[in-house]
């Protein structure tokens, strides 16, 4: 399945470094891993448990994970990154003609099969003509996620790579909360809906 | 403050006749022993003892039983203006010892708090009936008998279902070292259910004190006719459109309020949609709004976690601000009185309603729908996220059961819709109040938001889903 363009590669890794959803083994004793999810834009891997892994064919890699001792395990994220691109971040800016430049996610939504998200950042900066411009407030995006992910053109390299994480994720019934990690570096995307949300 | 370390029943001998996990006796002495063993100026103590069950199921089949009993004990000690705060799942004696000194330990390495509150002196509490012997009585039996009823059902229909029956007893007590003593014991019981169709889903989700109100079978009965009402859902332009929504999908817009002005620390803060509003119009005139613990269907507590009795608040009268909730810290810095709406230590939101309570009108559900000419009906939102606070402007979407109104009746199912709405908006263009309101626990900080059916004009949708 065609999942994003060719320049998006998106992994499991519970190895990363600093990493939020990084941890030795899982709650069933598999070993922390990295896994393919996307390779080239194409949807190739599930995140699986020793339950779950033989369903698609696979070992597990090692998902498996409980909030504490008094909770029953769940397949849940680790650390899901986009791998780095060949982009210079200064090179992508002076290379969109017009644009905008978003920091930062603050508020994120998306439906319960994860096709229709919208994101609102901390900030943005207008792009014009290859130069970062104005500061812009409330700058939000939104799209269907596999048209989105097929819209990226550009992926920055490992120089612009960060891990971020959400120290919060919830999961489960009875809910449990979990520490997960998505590493990404600045990526470009073409003809995206921006600013829905805070007009009228 | 010292004292002899007091004899210890084993926890599970604490328990009443009635299953309440922890008797009061129990409780004051626990609580009493803790505070004697700190040496500080201040101390407060908060003990937690719950039971909580839940049978799970999927694919028709029930394929989770769990059930957790655990009880916390956080102590906040205070020297002059320094504060610690530390917490045991253990209640023996050493463990006890332990908190205390790391409570102080914690207090001592703590910076000077200029706004710390002494704490609360003894009250006298309201009685308010929060528990029910028979929740707190449910067994696996009977949770899988009341589910069993709506699997089958399911099954009968070629349908899916998938959901949760869960039951709790837990008793809170607080007490400190001006000699305040509070013990509450409460029940808790819910419904959650989602049937799936192919190409549909419906849902229902019902909170009581008394399980034996949850009426699961009816409440299943509900979710499998949304899904068979919505099979083959048409997409609908996005747009503004007249909504009737139902109560759980105004609940998640009301409970936003809470945390986005309706507390005071979001006014110290300066990020609170009623900041400076206060006596202004903020919303519609038919809009008000409580917080009403008396309320029986609001899950009310008696006091807070500082032990200060709670308040009747109202928060927004005929759409005209006119109260946030506070506790102690807040209440001393803004020169107010406690209303008792602390949240439990780290209450990095400061104090929050806990029970809201919008006002009903006299319309029902179907009322509401059939004066609709032309709009959407909406059984829940989901996924809801704010994306401007002053504005209490909130992005989220419709999710198991969104229908086309035509002509006062529902016409067919819609693909799912993307809202970007201001709460305030939507009271402010409520053309229906529903009569009968339904209470929604949020598992957030455990607060309850009871509201009606509403039918808004001019709601904005955003976006569609492919499905």
């Amino acid at each position: 399945m065609r999942y994003g363009s060719e320049v998006v590669n998106i992994v499991t890794d519970a190895t990363t470094p600093r990493g939020l959803g990084s941890f030795g083994f899982d709650d069933e004793g598999v070993e922390a891993q990295r896994a393919d999810l996307v390779r080239g834009g194409r949807f190739v891997g599930y995140l699986t448990s020793r339950e779950t892994a033989p369903q698609v064919g696979l070992p597990s890699n090692g998902t498996m994970r409980a909030e504490s001792w008094a909770h029953i395990p769940l397949v849940r994220m680790t650390n899901v990154n986009l791998e780095p691109g060949t982009w210079k971040l200064e090179d992508l800016i002076a290379g969109t003609e017009d644009g905008i430049h978003m920091i930062t996610n603050r508020s994120w939504s998306i439906d319960d099969k994860r096709f229709n998200f919208q994101f609102g950042t901390e900030v943005g900066y207008e792009i014009k003509r290859g130069k970062r411009g104005r500061l812009l407030k409330n700058c939000t995006y939104t799209g269907i996620t596999p048209e989105f992910w097929n819209k990226c053109d550009a992926v920055c390299d490992a120089s612009d790579w960060e891990i971020w994480g959400t120290p919060n994720c919830g999961k489960g019934q009875p809910s449990q909360t979990m520490r997960t990690g998505q590493g990404a570096s600045s990526a470009r995307f073409r003809n995206i809906q921006v600013g829905v949300g805070v007009g009228s | 403050m010292s004292g002899a370390p007091l004899h210890r029943t084993p926890l599970e001998q604490a328990r009443t006749a009635e299953g309440v996990p922890l008797a009061i006796e129990e409780a004051r002495g626990l609580l009493r022993e803790a505070l004697g063993m700190v040496g500080a100026d201040h101390a407060e103590a908060i003990l937690e003892a719950h039971d909580h069950s839940l049978t799970r199921f999927a694919n028709n089949e029930i394929h989770q039983n769990v059930t957790t009993r655990d009880h916390m004990l956080t102590l906040k000690v205070a020297t002059g203006k320094r504060q610690g705060v530390a917490s045991t799942h253990r209640l023996d004696s050493t463990a006890l010892r332990q908190l205390a000194d790391r409570a102080l330990a914690m207090a001592r390495l703590s910076p000077e708090d200029p706004d710390l509150p002494e704490p609360a002196p003894p009250a006298e509490y309201t009685t308010l009936p929060g528990y029910v012997a028979e929740t707190a009585a449910s067994t696996p039996e009977s949770r899988a008998d009341a589910v069993e009823r709506v699997t089958r059902a399911a099954a009968g229909r070629g349908l899916n279902a998938a959901g949760a029956l869960s039951t709790s007893a837990s008793a809170l007590a607080v007490a400190n070292s001006r000699g305040l003593f509070a013990y509450q014991p409460e029940t808790y019981a819910n419904f959650t259910c989602t049937v799936r169709s192919d190409t549909s889903s419906g849902w229902v989700d019902r909170h009581r004190r008394d399980v034996r109100a949850l009426d699961v079978e009816a409440q299943g009965a509900i979710a499998i006719e949304k899904a068979e009402r919505s099979r083959a859902p048409q997409p609908i332009d996005p747009g503004r459109y007249t909504v009737v929504l139902e109560p759980n999908a105004v609940a998640e817009l009301v409970a936003f309020l809470a945390s986005l002005g309706l507390g005071a620390q979001a006014e110290i803060e300066g990020r609170s949609f009623m900041g400076g509003r206060m006596g202004e119009r903020i919303t519609g005139e038919r809009a008000t709004l409580v917080d009403d613990a008396s309320d029986p269907r609001a899950f009310g507590r008696p006091f807070d976690v500082e032990g200060t009795p709670r308040q009747r608040v109202s928060l927004i009268e005929r759409g005209i601000a006119r109260g946030v909730v506070h506790d102690r810290r807040t209440a001393r810095k803004l020169g107010a009185s406690s209303t008792g709406h602390a949240c439990p230590p780290p209450a990095t939101e400061g104090p929050l309603p806990f029970s809201l309570v919008l006002e009903s009108g006299e319309a029902t559900l179907a009322d509401l729908i059939a004066s609709t000419e032309r709009g959407i009906l909406v059984t829940r939102f989901w996924y809801n996220r704010v994306v401007d606070p002053r504005k209490t402007l909130i992005t989220g979407m419709t999710r198991d059961g969104t229908f086309l109104i035509e002509g006062g009746r529902i016409a067919r199912g819609l693909r799912n819709l993307r809202f970007n709405e201001s709460v305030l908006e939507v009271l402010a263009h409520a053309e229906g109040f529903g009569r009968d309101a339904e209470p929604t626990v949020f598992d957030y900080v455990g607060n309850c938001v009871v509201v009606p059916a509403l039918k808004v004009a001019n709601f904005r949708f955003t976006g569609v889903s492919p499905f």
